[in-house]
């Protein structure tokens, strides 16, 4: 397996929420970088940007 | 001849520290070694080169294998947490690249996807194949028939000897080749 094809299966595993089971038994204490944590900071980035394009949306659906 | 190639056993004489990743990493921790690699992502040149990347079409997975290889080269990971942080790091990215309004390409399979197979291929670039019956008949040379060497000829099988002669030629009396023959 070359090096390229077990990143792209460690991305799918991470995305599934797979990947960190056994690594939270390892490691003393809670895991930070999570997927549940990269979906909340999405939501933080990206959040008042889609609200904002609703908002918008919104305006010119009721001035038509 | 002169080969350029190492002497045997020349690997046991240089020095195993000779390059970063022939030593320990410098991060064993799975929180730690996420955070510095975003950190690092972070910075304004690594973002640009990374948008940069993206734009010329390459897909997640070859970015995310790039920064990470140049990680394990720098000694800062191990392989093996390298690949824990795959998911992180492309996630990250992804995240990074909305926000810029950069358009990427995960590069990850898709399961409903047909595989391509030859027969697409063939039709894609328009060759047809033809049927059985119409192909052309290709003349071949016909092999010759094996003509058997007479039997006086040197080349010809050797006639095999009867059970007598074989038990004989074993050094076998005729009890034992009663009980050989059963």
């Amino acid at each position: 397996m070359r090096f390229d094809e077990a990143v792209l299966i460690a991305m799918q595993k991470f995305r599934t929420g797979d990947v960190l089971s056994k690594t939270k038994e390892l490691k003393e204490g809670a895991v930070r970088y999570t997927p549940e944590y990269f979906d909340e900071l999405e939501k933080d980035i990206l959040g008042e940007d889609v609200e904002a394009d609703l908002d918008q949306e919104m305006e010119i659906e009721d001035e038509t | 001849m002169k080969l350029k190639a190492p002497i045997p056993g020349e690997n046991l004489v240089a020095d195993g520290r000779n390059y970063p990743w022939r030593r320990a990493p410098e991060m064993v921790d799975y929180d730690e070694a996420v955070e510095s690699i975003l950190n690092k992502v972070d910075e304004d040149v690594e973002l640009e080169a990374v948008f940069a990347m993206m734009d010329v079409g390459a897909d997640m997975v070859t970015i995310t294998s790039t920064i990470l290889l140049n990680y394990i080269g720098m000694g800062k990971v191990s392989i093996d947490l390298a690949l824990l942080m795959a998911g992180p790091l492309s996630r990250y990215l992804e995240i990074k690249a909305k926000s810029a309004g950069v358009d990427f390409d995960l590069g990850l399979v898709n399961e409903s996807r047909k595989p391509i197979t030859a027969e697409d291929m063939r039709m894609a670039m328009g060759i047809v194949q033809q049927d059985e019956e119409e192909a052309p008949v290709l003349d071949l040379p016909q092999e010759a028939p094996e003509e058997e060497a007479p039997e006086d000829s040197l080349m010809a099988q050797p006639p095999v000897a009867s059970e007598e002669e074989q038990s004989s030629m074993l050094g076998m009396d005729e009890e034992e080749e009663e009980i050989a023959n059963g």
